[in-house]
């Protein structure tokens, strides 16, 4: 009987022994590999050109402008840098300028570009036309006024007086937000726009996102003041701008590749790492406070080659 | 004239010439004290400088695409010393994984009656403890984690070859064996509770069987089984040895780039391979798909070090934060640099194979 169980134990060994070692070679993971991804969302096809177009903001101050040089900066923008090289595309990004708000989309779905990082909010509207990664940057919405006007507009029921003309881009968060309070203001193509007016003295102040309004108060101090108000949502609570990154509707590879990206600069964050986010908002937005990188929304389970490394 | 008288005491001292030596102390059931461990350290040896010495040279040609030109470049710029040294890491798991799967046949065989004085029987025997501690070590530190629990049964199989074994009272052989069961357990517990969790049967199979079948692999096996392994055993153990020796030959011998260059007219180009030589005016590249091309050095503007192959595990299970599909020592190293940084550049198909301008 014990022979019988020995032979038994060592038959079994073997085999176990040569499953181990044809397993080891011939499996595949669970789980799609950035390999894959990469492959799927065509960027190491062949005929593609070697660079990646991403559409940003050449205006923005703080967020997408350019810089002394006529180099592309801003916090949008080294955001962008740090996806593309991750995809293999450092050094390799052609900029594309976005001229409003709507060129955002239209650019997408024109194959103008393959990314958009331009303070594009995250809306069940838009993910009707493009497919939206993120977000990277959580602001809330702020109303900046002219200096000399900060001392009478303290409210948001001040705002609602129709001797203060108000500006902000259309399609935008702002814009339904201002309908649901009842407050007058003109929709124009884009920030860049109410601003240009404002200084020509057609405004009287702007909303958009924090964000935004930070860098264009950072260039001109004593002329414009951000205005303690909170514009909320009906049912209450601080409305905020979820800002992420525009993908071409077609391409959810590349959308699943944006998300781990950020993802992984969001787990290496809550882990205290110093990431490429990090060194991107105190370079540009700590006059908004101290932030942490949300977490993206959606991020795949995707595997690579630093799945081993230690997780603690 | 009487023949000289044999003197009296001659007698006894012949008999005490002829008289047979009392027996040496064994440490193995045939040989004598010395002879073992010199064989043995000698075999050892033979297999540990000599193999990845062979390869090493082999290497060189296969890494050259088969082609003698590539080879004397290779030959001409390769340090032999380097050389040796990674072929020796490299082919280090497979060696290991050679010397203990004929250790554990010779185990096995050892105790079959009969079948002592096979090859693979003697040499196991022959082979002094501290060796076979020392390839089961290294075998430890290079192995994979998923595979360690194989040389649970292997270290009972071997090490019923070995005099201090057989000697031992079986309650001491139950301790050691209960003590290592234990310990494996402990550690392994959670790593088990996973497996069954992410419903990964092999792992589980490959974490939970070897040990149990440690307590049943160990003594005599009947004649018949004995014959299949003294037949199949060097067979396997030769099979392996080819696989092994196969699979090192195809290890890089360099380390792999990628080396970005541009042209006159700015336009950039990768070249995925390994970096044979470089001097004042010009690199020679061995691409990854073959071929040697040189670039000047004014036109390199970037070169990253990239994996060898992906390294993407299959399995999303660890022992204690240890990845289950690296050893040990891979283990230890991503603790000590635990931040990969793998360049995205890397991942390019290949480098373009005609040459251009560049």
């Amino acid at each position: 009987m014990r022979t019988t169980l020995r032979v038994f134990s060592l038959l079994l060994l073997v085999v176990v022994t040569a499953v181990a070692a044809c397993h080891g070679r011939t499996g595949e993971p669970d789980r799609a590999t950035v390999q894959q991804k990469l492959d799927e969302a065509g960027l190491l096809a062949d005929n593609r050109p070697n660079q990646l177009r991403i559409g940003v903001y050449d205006w923005q101050p703080l967020l997408g402008f350019l810089d002394g040089r006529g180099n592309h900066a801003g916090f949008d923008v080294d955001i962008a840098k740090y996806v593309a090289a991750n995809l293999g595309y450092e050094g390799k990004i052609r900029w594309v300028p976005l001229v409003n708000v709507a060129d955002r989309i239209v650019a997408l779905q024109q194959d103008r570009v393959d990314l958009v990082f331009a303070s594009l909010s995250i809306t069940d509207a838009r993910r009707n036309e493009i497919l939206l990664a993120g977000p990277y940057l959580v602001v809330d919405q702020a109303v900046m006024v002219r200096s000399d006007l900060a001392e009478q507009i303290r409210t948001v029921q001040d705002l609602e007086n129709p001797r203060y003309r108000m500006c902000t881009s259309a399609g935008t968060t702002s814009e339904r937000l201002l309908e649901q309070r009842g407050i007058r203001f003109r929709s124009e193509g884009s920030d860049q726009l109410c601003f240009e007016k404002m200084r020509n003295g057609e405004y009287d102040a702007i909303s958009t996102d924090r964000s935004v309004l930070v860098g264009l108060a950072e260039e001109h101090r004593t002329e414009y003041t951000i205005i303690d108000v909170e514009l909320q949502i009906e049912g209450g609570g601080t409305a905020v701008e979820r800002i992420g990154v525009g993908v071409q509707k077609s391409n959810g590879a590349l959308r699943e590749l944006v998300d781990y990206y950020l993802d992984k600069s969001y787990r290496a964050d809550r882990k205290g790492e110093v990431t490429a986010w990090d060194q991107a908002y105190r370079r540009y937005l700590s006059g908004l406070g101290p932030l942490t990188q949300p977490k993206p929304d959606d991020p795949p389970d995707l595997i690579d080659s630093d799945a081993k490394y230690p997780t603690r | 004239m009487t023949p000289p008288r044999r003197p009296s005491s001659l007698p006894a001292a012949r008999s005490r010439l002829t008289r047979p030596r009392p027996p040496a102390r064994r440490s193995g059931p045939a040989a004598p004290a010395e002879t073992p461990a010199r064989y043995g350290t000698q075999s050892f040896w033979s297999l540990a400088v000599a193999f990845p010495a062979a390869l090493s040279l082999l290497r060189l040609w296969i890494e050259a695409g088969g082609q003698f030109q590539t080879t004397l470049l290779l030959v001409q710029n390769v340090n032999p010393v380097n050389l040796f040294a990674t072929t020796f890491l490299v082919s280090m798991r497979l060696v290991t994984g050679v010397l203990v799967l004929a250790f554990a046949l010779g185990g096995v065989l050892s105790h079959a009656p009969g079948f002592e004085q096979r090859w693979l029987a003697r040499w196991t025997s022959r082979t002094p403890p501290w060796l076979l501690a020392a390839v089961f070590g290294l075998a430890l530190a290079t192995w994979q984690i998923l595979y360690l629990p194989l040389l649970i049964p292997a270290f009972v199989l071997v090490a019923q070859a070995t005099g201090e074994w057989r000697t031992a009272r079986p309650g001491n052989r139950l301790v050691v064996l209960g003590a290592l069961l234990a310990g494996y357990a402990a550690v392994i517990w959670p790593t088990l509770v996973d497996a069954y969790t992410q419903r990964v049967p092999l792992v589980f199979a490959m974490f939970a069987v070897p040990p149990l079948l440690a307590l049943g692999v160990g003594g005599r096996v009947p004649r018949w089984f004995a014959l299949a392994v003294a037949v199949a055993g060097p067979v396997a153990v030769v099979a392996f040895s080819i696989a092994a020796a196969a699979t090192s030959m195809t290890m890089p011998v360099l380390p792999l780039t990628v080396t970005t260059v541009t042209g006159p007219e700015g336009e950039s180009a990768s070249i995925r391979g390994y970096v044979v030589a470089s001097d004042d005016e010009l690199t020679a590249i061995l691409q990854e798909s073959g071929g040697v091309r040189y670039v000047r050095n004014s036109a390199v503007v970037n070169r990253v070090l990239c994996p060898a192959s992906p390294d993407v595990p299959l399995y999303r299970l660890r022992v204690h934060d240890l990845h289950v599909e690296d050893s040990l020592l891979e283990a230890w190293g991503r603790r000590v640099r635990p931040a990969p940084l793998v360049d995205a550049t890397c991942r390019i198909r290949s480098s373009p194979r005609s040459t251009g301008p560049l």
